[in-house]
């Protein structure tokens, strides 16, 4: 036991001298953090701002009051109608002091009870976004109510309904109460927000490269001859692996500790209970360390290990959604949720959506089996390093 | 200069010979391109709504009224679209419950469940359900209507038919004048993807050579070259234009491969490879300085690494400039790869002749300069610290 | 002290190590002489327990060493021949790591870090970190961290490679005097020269099997233990020739020219004579020479190729 902390603790005291753990480990990530933080502020924003809509109609229309008064009535988004001309409606939403210019025809309502072809023409100004996409959606279903109602007219009419009572026909198919309600649920959270998944990403993107330090110094060991004096101690040959793997894990749940922290306190993420947090740390922590022993038995030089280590850490960083949420479904959705560093992500997603231990089952138990079947692979794995 | 190109030639090689080189320079690329283009590029469609429920009337109505509307819709069981929706891997779920598909098929008021995601942009798709719900209400309303006027439904059905196909409905045209969106009007699904990765990896790969500059100079190859009648400008131009070559090796491949595999357009090929010309230069130049202000060649990969993420988010490379805020897209312009960014975006989109990137051309010389320059003069420093 | 028995060890379809039988007595300087990848390194990693043995024994102090033999290796102090210190650690920082790795700790740890530091003469520099030391004194810190814990075999791993002429002779010195301090030690060398000097008995090794095995005199012996003798000058005759041969210690004589070479027994003893033969057959010498086997031709002799590559 004190051999082996021995071992550990002059790893360590390396490794914060050699200061390139420090680089990795901590300063890299949190500078690239900061700048995606910078870069992503802008689009972070989740709540709906309000819209103004300039909006021409024509005197006296009858149904385009209609379809203004929708507009203002838009769950979520206040919105505020400026009526005025044609050219003005256009050239607001151009110049950006309107988000959306609507420019409803001449004759519209005659049009649409007559089933003629009429067009509302909308330009989209600068800026718009996710609440003028909503507003098109609303105006698209409100044409296509209106035009119900005029079809339901003709169809009356076709069918012998006197003229006098079509109006009410139309009416009544456009406004049908008996219809279909829609009520909205609320979903649990499990997502991290933008900044969240930002600082979870790059947290666990470089866990893979801090974990190295440990396990991967095997390698140097060898190279540098004083595996050989290692093993020529009077001491368990496994008991120098078991200190490398302790350095990994240290040096790994430390970096991820800081990480969250600071990203926490520079970003104002929450991720949630503590306790799970740590929980989750500890797993990613172990399946990364156990991909570390696959590579230290399968490269034969230091250059090797990092190149490998390299490879692996950006594919599953990348395939995990460190940089960008990658949307799958089906089949490929479960074998990228295999990925510790997803399984990572999902985890505090859990946690910062106000899960506990309790609710963290599933990715624990995808990063512990990959940390098992990591470390029962490293086994299998030819030692190319020769009596590793 | 025989010494320099000798130089170079020995770091090409030197290079090609380590085969994780092929991964990173060759296949990893075109992997971020693939995988940034179908995640991101294309528009994709206007959101996913999962729904769980029977095969029913009810089910395939809203399907069919979603799908028109180019919402993706998938279904799976109940427990199964709530952990969608929670995790974010949908945007509203939407639930039919057996009740509900009778109550519709019975003609009955119907009651749906619909839970939105928290994450950006699920409201549109929730406004985009309730439009296709109310789109079905309608056309409940339409056939009760004129049954309660005295007709037979099977003969309400087909007057609504009929005048549904004499009339023409009223449409919304949509002219966009966002600058952003017209920005990027006429790009291809993996064109913004594919100039990004490509400045992001030229500097990168470049940035990590800074390492063979160190190594060279601790396995004394750098005192021996000195030693012969080569002086420390000609040794680093050498280190350099040995950078500079793989630098641009591979953003031609790129280049190549992208247009090859992807369509990726890259407007005027010369103008295009004289940005990525110059970019490589200063690319070059950057990994010399590193080089040969650090001794250490575990903490110079790592600089390396940082720097090129950190500079390539900063110039655009991992979100389009366009969408940074205006004083973050101005100081973006420290960094070479905004510069270059901004030369392919008038190449690619808006057929820039020479004199529209001579600009960006110029400053990214300068850079290519300042560095080199300042490479040079450290390296000098660093070989006398040495001896 | 050591006793290794038949050892094997393959690595894939080479044979490294094959059938190798030696032993150590205690207070004994052994060496293993042969040429770079003649199986020393094999040979000693099994000695020192650092692998196994695909086949054979070796016991150390009476106990079966092997990679698990815990207690055993305490008797051991390794010296790889790669340069096996942390470069970011102090000279006392490796001492102390490897000290306490072999179980040492406390007051006794210290006192011995600062004798050995004294011995190895870096005491001044204790407190550097070994990246900025030269190649001497990192050699020198190499074999002090094999003798921190005062082992009773000593495993040394070809501790002169690359070393500097003054160096060498230092290390040399320094095995010397552990050796008559009762240390046997273990010697690996592919130089002739410190083999002839250092060890007591000698063993030559090539493709993984022991060759030869003696004293040096004993090595000698199996050349035939002939002595040249070279006698260069005017006048020699057939007569010279056959006077020569009439001596008992000259088996044979060569002429060529104004030289003859004469293959003699014990030439040191038989010079005079033969000086004084030759001159009184009428040959003026003007130069007489001897050469006497060395390992060098024991390997030639044994392996029909040169020692040094």
């Amino acid at each position: 036991m004190r051999q082996l902390w021995t071992m550990t603790a002059s790893d360590l005291r390396q490794r914060v001298r050699d200061r390139s753990v420090i680089i990795f480990a901590l300063v890299v990530p949190l500078a690239l953090m900061f700048v995606f933080n910078l870069t992503l502020g802008g689009a972070a924003d989740q709540s709906l701002d309000p819209v103004t809509v300039a909006v021409s109609a024509p005197a006296d229309d009858t149904l385009a009051p209609i379809l203004i008064a929708s507009l203002t009535q838009v769950d979520g988004v206040d919105v505020t109608v400026d009526e005025v001309s044609a050219d003005e409606a256009r050239d607001r939403a151009r110049s950006g002091t309107a988000e959306l210019g609507v420019v409803i025809p001449e004759g519209f309502g005659d049009a649409v009870r007559q089933g003629e072809e009429t067009v509302v023409a909308v330009t989209e100004g600068d800026g718009s976004g996710l609440e003028s996409d909503i507003l098109l959606t609303v105006m698209q279903g409100v044409l296509a109510q209106l035009s119900a109602g005029a079809v339901t007219a003709a169809a009356g009419a076709q069918s012998g309904v006197p003229a006098e009572d079509l109006g009410a026909l139309a009416q009544q198919a456009a406004t049908q109460a008996a219809g279909l309600n829609l009520t909205e649920g609320e979903a649990a959270n499990e997502q991290l927000s933008i900044a969240g998944a930002l600082v979870a990403g790059q947290a666990g993107l470089f866990l893979l490269f801090t974990v190295g330090f440990g396990v991967l110094g095997l390698i140097a060991e060898r190279e540098q001859g004083t595996l050989a004096r290692l093993r020529s101690m009077p001491m368990r040959p496994g008991l120098i692996v078991t200190a490398k793997g302790l350095v990994s894990f240290i040096l790994g749940f430390v970096a991820t500790g800081v990480l969250l922290t600071a990203g926490s306190i520079f970003f104002g993420v929450s991720f949630g209970s503590p306790v799970a947090v740590a929980v989750l740390i500890v797993c990613a922590v172990a399946a990364a360390t156990s991909l570390m022993f696959i590579i230290a038995r399968a490269a034969r030089t230091a250059e090797q290990a990092s190149a490998l280590q390299t490879i692996l850490a950006l594919v599953l960083a990348i395939s995990g959604g460190a940089f960008f949420p990658l949307t799958a479904t089906g089949a490929l959705d479960t074998v990228l949720g295999l990925n510790p560093i997803a399984a990572f992500t999902r985890g505090l997603g859990i946690t910062s959506g106000g899960g506990g231990l309790g609710d963290i089952g599933v990715p624990v138990a995808i990063m512990l089996t990959f940390a098992v079947v990591g470390l029962a692979a490293s086994r299998l794995v030819p030692d190319r390093g020769r009596d590793l | 200069m025989r010494a320099a190109r000798a130089i170079a030639a020995v770091e090409l090689r030197r290079f090609l010979r380590d085969r994780s080189n092929i991964f990173f320079v060759f296949l990893f690329p075109l992997l971020l391109v693939l995988v940034i283009g179908t995640q991101f590029g294309g528009g994709g469609g206007n959101g996913r709504v999962a729904i769980s429920g029977t095969d029913s009337a009810l089910n395939n109505a809203i399907t069919a009224s979603l799908e028109d509307d180019d919402v993706t819709v998938t279904r799976a069981g109940a427990e199964a679209v709530r952990q969608q929706v929670a995790r974010g891997r949908t945007d509203v779920g939407l639930f039919i419950s057996p009740a509900a598909a009778t109550a519709y098929d019975a003609g009955d008021p119907v009651d749906l469940e619909v839970v939105p995601g928290t994450q950006q942009g699920t409201q549109a798709t929730l406004q985009r359900v309730r439009t296709a719900v109310a789109g079905l209400s309608v056309e409940r309303g339409q056939v009760a209507a004129l049954v309660g006027a005295g007709i037979g439904d099977t003969q309400a059905r087909a007057a609504l038919a009929d005048a549904a196909a004499a009339s023409t409905p009223p449409e919304l045209t949509v002219v966009d004048v966002d600058s952003i969106t017209q920005e990027f009007a006429g790009l291809g699904q993996f064109d913004l993807g594919a100039a990004a990765e490509l400045l992001l990896f030229v500097f990168l790969t470049s940035l990590a050579g800074a390492t063979t500059l160190i190594q060279t100079r601790r396995l004394g190859v750098m005192s021996r070259t000195l030693g012969s009648p080569v002086s420390t400008g000609q040794a680093l131009a050498g280190h350099a234009f040995g950078r500079f070559t793989i630098a641009l090796f591979q953003g031609a491949y790129i280049m190549l491969a992208t247009a090859i595999l992807f369509r990726v357009s890259w407007g005027n090929i010369w103008l295009s490879l004289l940005v990525l010309a110059t970019f490589s230069a200063v690319a070059a130049g950057a990994a010399m300085l590193i080089g040969s202000l650090l001794d250490n060649d575990g903490a110079a990969s790592g600089i390396g690494i940082g720097l090129g993420l950190v500079l390539g988010a900063l110039g655009g490379c991992m979100l389009p400039l366009e969408l940074f805020p205006d004083t973050l897209r101005t100081i973006a312009h420290v960094t070479p790869h905004a510069w270059a960014y901004d030369a392919f975006a008038q190449i690619q989109r808006h057929d820039g002749t020479l004199v529209d990137i001579l600009p960006a051309l110029g400053v990214l010389v300068a850079m290519a300069a300042v560095l080199l320059a300042l490479g040079t003069w450290s390296l000098r420093r660093s070989m006398s610290r040495a001896l | 002290m050591l006793v290794a028995r038949d050892l094997v060890r393959r690595y894939g379809d080479l044979t490294a190590v094959d059938g190798v039988s030696f032993h150590i007595d205690p207070g004994e300087t052994f060496g293993l002489l042969g040429p770079n990848g003649a199986g020393k390194t094999t040979t000693i990693s099994m000695a020192a327990g650092l692998i196994p043995a695909d086949s054979g024994s070796v016991t150390v102090a009476g106990e079966p060493m092997g990679p698990g033999e815990v207690h055993v290796k305490r008797h051991i102090g390794l010296v790889p021949q790669d340069l096996a210190i942390y470069p970011e650690l102090t000279a006392r920082e490796n001492l102390m790591f490897f000290g306490r790795l072999q179980g040492l700790r406390g007051q006794p740890l210290s006192r011995r870090i600062d004798e050995v530091l004294e011995i190895i003469a870096l005491t001044d520099r204790a407190k550097d970190p070994t990246k900025e030391y030269s190649g001497g004194m990192k050699r020198r810190l190499n074999i002090a961290i094999g003798l921190l814990h005062e082992p009773t075999l000593l495993i040394l791993d070809e501790p002169t490679v690359g070393v500097d002429p003054q160096s060498r002779n230092a290390i040399l010195e320094s095995v010397e005097a552990l050796s008559v301090g009762g240390m046997a030690v273990l010697y690996t060398t592919h130089y002739m020269e410190e083999a002839e000097r250092l060890c007591d008995r000698i063993a030559i090794i090539d493709s993984g099997r022991i060759q030869a095995e003696g004293t040096r005199s004993e090595l000698i012996t199996l050349t035939g233990g002939v002595d040249h003798i070279r006698l260069a000058g005017a006048g020699q005759s057939a007569a010279t020739q056959a006077a020569l041969r009439a001596l008992p210690a000259v088996e044979q004589v060569a002429a060529d020219g104004h030289t003859l070479t004469l293959t003699v027994r014990d030439a040191p003893t038989a010079v005079a004579g033969i000086v004084t033969t030759a001159t009184g057959a009428g040959m003026t010498l003007s130069e007489v020479e001897i050469t006497r086997p060395d390992l060098e031709s024991v390997f030639l002799h044994l392996t029909g190729k040169a020692l040094r590559d």
